[in-house]
C-alpha cells in the first residue's frame, strides 16, 4: 500500500501531510456526527417523559478504553518485548471494551421498556456508533503501527495517538453525558 | 483481441482504474445515466400536476404498477417526486459536479500526479455506483420506492406501512443515502488532502483556480454537514426496525391501531436534516460558481475581478450555510425570536453572494467577450443565480415564508438557484473541459442551440411557478384542482408542463453533440481556449498515470 509504506517508513513528506489532513478531517466529520447525536439526546432529555437509569458499569468501559489508549503508547515506543506487550494489552483491552459495550447495549435492549425507553435507546445509539468508530479507528491505529524492524515513524505514532486518544475522549464525553448529567 | 490478458488490461484501465481521470469520467457517465431517470420522473410529476384526472393509457402500459386504469395512483405520484428530488440532488448534480469534475480536475489544477489516495478514490466511486443501484432497485420492490419526499420527514418515513413506499422502499432509500454519504466522505477527504498537501511546489492557495477553491469548500461542507444526515438516518432506521421512538410522536393511529411507543419528535428530524440540507445547496452551487468565475476569466482575457474577495465570499457563504437551516422550518412552530435570528443569518448570506455578483459584473464590464458555448452557459448561471437569489431573499423572511411555505414558489426558487445553476454548471464544465477529457471540441452550433433552447425553456418551466405559488398552489398535491381556488391555474400548469417537455426534448441535442463529438469532433489541440490554468498544460487527452 502506497500510503501505508509512506506513513510507516517516513517517506514522502507530501503524502504524510496528506494523510494528516485526511485523518484530522475525518475526526472532524466524526465530531460532527457525535455532535448531531448528542444534540438530539440533549433535546430529547428535556421532554417531560424522560426517565434516566442510574448505572455504574460505564465506568468499566472507560477504564478499558483508557488501557487501550495507553497500550498504543507502549506498543509504539520501541521494538522488542515491550512493544509486543503493548500490542497484547491493546488487543485485550479493545476486546474487553467491545464485549463490554455490546453487553451494555444488549442489557438496555432487554431491560424493562427496552429500546422504547428513550434513555435506553440513546445509550444503545451512542455506544453503538462509538463501537463502530472504535473498530475502524483501532484498525487504523494498528495498521500504522504495524511495521517491520525498528518501530513506527514519528508520523505513524502521531496518527495512532491522535485517533486513539480522540476516541477515548469521545467515550469519556458520551459516558459523562449519559450518566454524569442525570 | 488476443485473449484474457488484454481484456484484463482494458478492465483495469477503464473500469477498475485508480486513475483520477478515469474515475472522474466514471462519475460523470453514471450521473448522466441517473439524470435520464431523474428527468423522466420529473416529466411524470408534471404530467400529473397538469392533467390529474386524465387517462394515460400508453404510459400506464409501460408502468402498470403506478397506474390504475390509466390514472396515476396517489402513492406512485408521491414516489415520483420523492425519487426525482433524491436522484437529481445527490446522484446527478452532486455526483457530476463534485465526483466528475472534482476528481478529474483537482490533481491537474494543483499540479499533482493523482489524488492523495487513489484506492480510496476508486472505492468512493464504486460505493457511489452501488448506492445508485440500491436507490434504483427500490423501484422494483413489491411496494415501490420511498414516497415521503426527498426530505424523508417522519412519521411518514418512520412507520412501516404508513403508505406503500414506507416499506422496503424507504429502507433502501436510507441504505442508499448512507452509502452515498460514505462515498462523499471518502471523496471529500481525498479532495482536502490533495488540495492542501499535494500542490506543486511554489503554487500557493491564492494561485488556485476558483473551481478548485470551490471544491475545497465543498469538501469541508460535505465532511461537516453530511454527518448530521448520517445521525438522523441511523436513528430513523432504528425507529423502523429496533423499536426506538426518536422521531415517532405519541398518539399516532395507523390503520385504526395505535402506534406503539411514541414520545419522539418529528421536528428533531427536520433540524438534523436541514443542518445538512442547506449546506447541500451550496455543495451543489459552489462548483458552478467557481466554474463561472474561471470561465469569465478565460473568455474575457483577464483574471476574474476581485479574485481574493471571491475566495473570501465562498468561505463566508460556506461558513454561514451552517447558520441558516432554520429558515426551512419557519412553520414548524419555532420561537419567533429564533425565527428572526434565522431570518437575519439568511439575509446576511446575500452579502457574500452580492460580492460575487458585483465581481462578475466588473469582470464583464467593458471587456471583449468570447461568446463560446461554455461562456454562454456561464452567463446562464449568472442569470439564474441572480433570479433565484432574489426570490431567496423573500423566502428568508419569516413573514413572507409562512405564506409561501410548501408552495410552487419554493419549487421555482430552488429549481432556479440550486438545480438550474448546478445543471448549467454541468453543461458549462462538459463543454469547456471536453477537449481535455477526449481531445476533441464539441460542436459549437449544436452547443449554442442547446444552450438557447435550454435557457428559454428552463425559465418558461420554472418562472411561472412563482406566480402559481403566489396564488397559493401547494406543492406535492396529487390533484391541485380538488381545491376550487386552484382551478384557474390549470392552463398555467399545462403551459409549465409543455415547457418542461420542450426542455426535456432540448436535451437530446446535448446527448447527440456529446456522442457525435467523441468520434467526429474537431481535434482540440493542447489549449483550445487559451486558458491560463494548469490542467491545460497536460497533453490532450491526458495519458493515464498508472
Amino acid at each position: 500500500m502506497r500510503v501505508a509504506a509512506s506513513v510507516s517508513q517516513g517517506r514522502g513528506p507530501a503524502l504524510e501531510n496528506a494523510t494528516r489532513v485526511a485523518v484530522v478531517a475525518s475526526l472532524g466529520a466524526t465530531t460532527m456526527l457525535f455532535a448531531s447525536l448528542v444534540s438530539a439526546y440533549l433535546v430529547r432529555r428535556s421532554f417531560a417523559d424522560w426517565r434516566p437509569s442510574p448505572a455504574l458499569w460505564p465506568l468499566g468501559l472507560l477504564a478499558f478504553a483508557l488501557i487501550a489508549s495507553g497500550g498504543v503508547e507502549i506498543a509504539a515506543r520501541d521494538a522488542g518485548a515491550r512493544r509486543r506487550l503493548g500490542f497484547q494489552a491493546l488487543a485485550l483491552a479493545s476486546g474487553l471494551y467491545l464485549a463490554g459495550a455490546l453487553g451494555v447495549i444488549g442489557s438496555v435492549a432487554s431491560a424493562e421498556g427496552g429500546l422504547q425507553m428513550p434513555f435506553n435507546a440513546f445509550v444503545a445509539l451512542l455506544l453503538g456508533v462509538h463501537v463502530v468508530h472504535a473498530i475502524v479507528g483501532g484498525g487504523f491505529a494498528i495498521w500504522v503501527l504495524r511495521v517491520e524492524g525498528s518501530g513506527p515513524s514519528d508520523h505513524g505514532l502521531w496518527l495512532a495517538r491522535l485517533v486513539t486518544h480522540f476516541l477515548t475522549a469521545l467515550l469519556c464525553a458520551i459516558v459523562f453525558l449519559l450518566f454524569g448529567l442525570q | 483481441m488476443s485473449g484474457g490478458g488484454e481484456s484484463r488490461g482494458i478492465l483495469s484501465r477503464y473500469v477498475f482504474s485508480l486513475d483520477h481521470r478515469v474515475i472522474g469520467l466514471q462519475y460523470l457517465m453514471t450521473a448522466m445515466g441517473m439524470a435520464l431517470v431523474g428527468g423522466l420522473l420529473a416529466l411524470l410529476v408534471r404530467m400529473q400536476i397538469a392533467w390529474p384526472s386524465h387517462e394515460f393509457r400508453a404510459v400506464s402500459r409501460l408502468l402498470p404498477q403506478g397506474f390504475d386504469e390509466g390514472i396515476m395512483k396517489p402513492e406512485f405520484y408521491a414516489a415520483l417526486f420523492t425519487m426525482h428530488g433524491t436522484i437529481m440532488i445527490f446522484f446527478v448534480l452532486s455526483a457530476a459536479l463534485i465526483g466528475g469534475f472534482g476528481n478529474y480536475l483537482i490533481p491537474l489544477q494543483v499540479g499533482a500526479r493523482d489524488m492523495a489516495f487513489p484506492r480510496l478514490n476508486a472505492l468512493s466511486y464504486w460505493i457511489y455506483l452501488v448506492s445508485s443501484v440500491v436507490m434504483l432497485a427500490s423501484f422494483f420492490t413489491p411496494s415501490g420506492p420511498a414516497a415521503s419526499g426527498w426530505t424523508a420527514y417522519p412519521p411518514l418515513s418512520a412507520l412501516k406501512g404508513a403508505i406503500a413506499g414506507s416499506n422496503l422502499g424507504q429502507d433502501l432509500w436510507l441504505v442508499a443515502m448512507a452509502l452515498f454519504i460514505l462515498s462523499f466522505t471518502l471523496g471529500g477527504l481525498n479532495f482536502l488532502a490533495t488540495i492542501v498537501a499535494l500542490r506543486r511546489p511554489g503554487l500557493l492557495m491564492m494561485d488556485l483556480p476558483l473551481f478548485t477553491w470551490a471544491m475545497f469548500f465543498v469538501a469541508i461542507l460535505g465532511l461537516l454537514a453530511f454527518p448530521s444526515l448520517t445521525a438522523a438516518s441511523i436513528m430513523l432506521l432504528l425507529d423502523r426496525h429496533a423499536g426506538t421512538s426518536f422521531f415517532i410522536p405519541t398518539g399516532l393511529v395507523l390503520s385504526g391501531e395505535a402506534v406503539q411507543g411514541g414520545g419522539g419528535s418529528p421536528i428533531l428530524w427536520q433540524h438534523l436534516f436541514w443542518f445538512l440540507g442547506h449546506p447541500e445547496v451550496y455543495i451543489l452551487m459552489l462548483p458552478s460558481l467557481g466554474i463561472t468565475s474561471d470561465l469569465f476569466g478565460v473568455f474575457t482575457g483577464r483574471r476574474v475581478f476581485g479574485y481574493a474577495s471571491m475566495v473570501y465570499a465562498m468561505a463566508l457563504i460556506s461558513g454561514m450555510s451552517f447558520l441558516v437551516w432554520g429558515h426551512h422550518m419557519f412553520v414548524s412552530g419555532m420561537s419567533p425570536f429564533l425565527g428572526s435570528a434565522f431570518a437575519v443569518t439568511t439575509t446576511l448570506i446575500a452579502v457574500p453572494s452580492g460580492v460575487k455578483v458585483f465581481n462578475w459584473i466588473a469582470s464583464l464590464w467593458n471587456r471583449p467577450l468570447r461568446l463560446t458555448t461554455p461562456m454562454l452557459w456561464a452567463l446562464g448561471i449568472f442569470s439564474l443565480f441572480v433570479t433565484g437569489g432574489l426570490s431567496g431573499i423573500w423566502l428568508g423572511q419569516t413573514q413572507i415564508d409562512i405564506q409561501l411555505h410548501d408552495t410552487a414558489f419554493v419549487v421555482a426558487h430552488f429549481h432556479i438557484i440550486m438545480a438550474g445553476a448546478a445543471l448549467f454548471g454541468v453543461f458549462a464544465g462538459v463543454h469547456y473541459w471536453f477537449p481535455l477529457f477526449f481531445g476533441r471540441l464539441m460542436n459549437e452550433r449544436l452547443g449554442i442551440a442547446h444552450f438557447l433552447l435550454t435557457f428559454v425553456f428552463y425559465y418558461a418551466t420554472f418562472f411561472p411557478m412563482h406566480l402559481a405559488g403566489l396564488q397559493g398552489q401547494v406543492r406535492r398535491v396529487y390533484d391541485p384542482y380538488q381545491y376550487d381556488y386552484l382551478k384557474p391555474l390549470a392552463s398555467m400548469n399545462a403551459f409549465i408542463t409543455w415547457a418542461a417537455v420542450a426542455l426535456a426534448i432540448s436535451q437530446i441535442l446535448f446527448f447527440v453533440n456529446f456522442f457525435w463529438s467523441l468520434k467526429k469532433g474537431n481535434p482540440a489541440g493542447p489549449n483550445p481556449w487559451t486558458a491560463p490554468t494548469l490542467e491545460w498544460s497536460e497533453p490532450a487527452p491526458a495519458e493515464e498515470n498508472a
